[in-house]
């Protein structure tokens, strides 16, 4: 009975020694690929980061240890020769409009197809999801034309509002199902107090789909910034390319001033990911309900 | 539903005027600037056209037939194949991957999917010019290579035929891993956690609990996943357009980069109409492609029962 239990012990001793470096050895391994795809996400970022503190020539003899000497010249080269200031300014000018009418937009066409039952309401909805499946690079050659013929060519209005229309079937799929589980007691009361249609949107609808407003705003916030092919067929003119369109047109000038370009692109990544970083919750959890909502 | 209908001033809440004066500018925006284009882009690739001015005059298929004959819709039609390749065989298994290593309650797991994250919230453009950058042959990738002593792995990577097809198509499937680490983590954690354990109780070990517990448990979010993987390889064109134009020799392209070859040529004249019904193509294969996932989607729903 003794030698019984003694055995008992050392198997479960062992069992336990077992699973514990079994368990380490996942542990282990777990981290490494946690680790290694961290290499593989930042190592382009840290390289370039690495290359715009460099002087001019260092790339060619010592492309990926750390600057000889930290240099910050290439800063200030960067910002007056690829006027970083001006794209960043254009960028964000067609980033904060495009929203701000993406939003408008789509917020009240689904309140007016989430909150009410009429004729053709579903036709409407699937009539504006169908634009889901329109891929974006095949309205390019019309837009150009027609953007001329309205006057919205190489104006940074024009671009923010193709932009913002573009958004219109990727909101209003996310917005109404959103809307629709807003309670009505809110709005039943407010109806009896006498009030409109738009005081019921502007006071109640909008303040509770906040979440997800925001969520959307934070998405075409992103997308206004990086876009690149629309910006560059709807602009002529240097002083109305954004970010990407910039940078791209300024490559080439750059040459082999490989420094200089790796500052301008630094430059060009911190805003898009400082503001990722402050409201990533939301970018986070707008993707995982897009998604999810999806299947 | 309640319909109470309550009188106002303004009228009926929710008169049909009210919820048109609601629904115009969004889908009456949307017909003028989304969809209109579309059906011109149809009626543009059977009209005659001088320079870069639709002349509206009928010219019959002449660019459908042409483009029977043009030897790059095979290989673009090829380099977006292989696109698809890259993220239904390596971007989603490394994501679900990752995605599975970051639900085991390990440390600094935010830190980590904020990190995969990065690429997907900063331009495409940016990241192209910076694997222009890294794969040019002056110095960057081949460089490190030779220090390394791997002087027989150094290679035009932004020429050779067989390579370029690959280098091109590579950072779109890099970028795309933050994303669906963060969808395939939002789905985990709609998995019972009870599962987990029992599997664990039942000595399954780390492969095995992602094998048996997670995979089959997704499946609905991997089969979206492997839908989305055919429409993006569809509509793939930004790093070709960046990174090589296409080219050389077309070897790079993809459909929407040969698309835009047309549209926004560097050194040669426009060539709209044709630009046009290839868009057209793209948007039938688009669509073709949807109706094929959805097919696969309802497919698999009735299988495995999401």
């Amino acid at each position: 009975m003794m030698s019984g239990f003694t055995s008992a012990l050392v198997l479960s001793w062992r069992r336990g020694t077992l699973y514990l470096v079994r368990r380490w050895a996942t542990r282990l391994t777990l981290y490494a690929i946690l680790v290694a795809w961290g290499c593989i996400t930042l190592y382009p970022f840290l390289w370039i980061l690495l290359t715009s503190f460099k002087s001019r020539w260092e790339p060619y003899h010592n492309p990926f240890g750390l600057p000889e000497r930290w240099l910050l010249e290439n800063y200030p080269y960067a910002w007056r020769t690829a006027r970083t200031g001006q794209l960043a300014n254009n960028s964000f000018f067609v980033a904060v409009t495009s929203t701000l009418i993406a939003m408008s937009l789509a917020a009240t066409c689904a309140f007016a197809l989430s909150r009410f039952r009429f004729a053709g309401r579903g036709l409407i909805f699937s009539y504006i999801i169908a634009g889901l499946l329109i891929p974006g690079s095949t309205r390019l050659v019309p837009l150009v034309i027609f953007t001329r013929q309205l006057g919205l060519y190489d104006k940074l209005l024009g671009l923010a509002l193709i932009y913002a229309v573009g958004a219109i079937p990727f909101n209003v799929f996310f917005l109404v199902p959103f809307m629709q589980t807003i309670p009505r007691e809110m709005e039943e009361a407010a109806i009896m107090d006498g009030a409109t249609m738009w005081q019921v949107f502007l006071r109640i609808i909008v303040p509770l789909s906040q979440p997800a407003l925001v969520t959307m705003a934070t998405f075409h916030m992103l997308f206004c910034w990086n876009e690149y092919i629309t910006a560059l067929l709807l602009t002529a003119s240097p002083k109305n390319w954004t970010m990407p369109v910039g940078m791209e047109a300024l490559m080439q000038r750059f040459g082999s001033n490989y420094t200089a370009f790796a500052a301008a692109m630094v430059l060009s990544f911190i805003p898009a990911i400082l503001f990722f970083i402050a409201l990533q919750r939301y970018v986070v959890k707008g993707m995982a309900a897009g998604a999810l909502q999806g299947l | 539903m309640n319909r109470r209908r309550i009188m106002f001033r303004t009228g009926r809440y929710g008169s049909p005027l009210g919820i048109l004066l609601f629904l115009l500018p969004g889908v009456g925006m949307y017909t003028l600037l989304e969809l209109y284009p579309i059906l011109q882009s149809f009626a543009y690739s059977v009209i005659g056209w001088q320079g870069m001015r639709p002349t509206w005059q009928y010219a019959g298929l002449q660019y459908y037939s042409r483009m029977l004959s043009d030897s790059v819709i095979p290989k673009a039609l090829g380099n977006n194949l292989r696109a698809w390749f890259l993220y239904a065989c390596v971007q989603i298994p490394v994501a679900s991957l990752l995605a599975y290593a970051l639900s085991r309650k390990v440390h600094g797991a935010s830190l980590f999917r904020t990190l995969y994250f990065i690429p997907q919230v900063t331009s495409a453009t940016l990241l192209a010019l910076l694997f222009r950058f890294l794969l040019t042959t002056e110095y960057g990738l081949n460089e490190l290579l030779r220090r390394l002593g791997l002087g027989n792995l150094i290679r035009p990577w932004l020429s050779a035929n067989g390579v370029v097809q690959w280098t091109t198509n590579l950072p779109d499937a890099w970028v795309g891993v933050g994303f669906w680490v963060v969808v395939f983590l939002a789905a985990i954690s709609g998995i019972p956690e009870e599962l987990f354990e029992a599997a664990q109780l039942d000595g399954a070990n780390a492969w095995q609990e992602l094998r048996y517990v997670m995979l089959p448990s997704l499946s609905g979010i991997l089969v979206f996943a492997n839908a989305n993987a055919i429409i993006n390889a569809l509509g793939a064109y930004i790093y070709q357009f960046v990174m090589t134009q296409g080219g050389p020799l077309h070897r790079s392209e993809t459909l929407a980069s040969y698309t835009l070859y047309w549209v926004w040529p560097r050194a040669h004249l426009p060539d709209w109409g044709y630009a046009s019904a290839l868009a057209v193509l793209q948007f039938a294969l688009g669509i073709a492609g949807s109706v094929l996932v959805f097919r696969v989607a309802g497919w698999s729903k009735d299988r495995v029962g999401v």
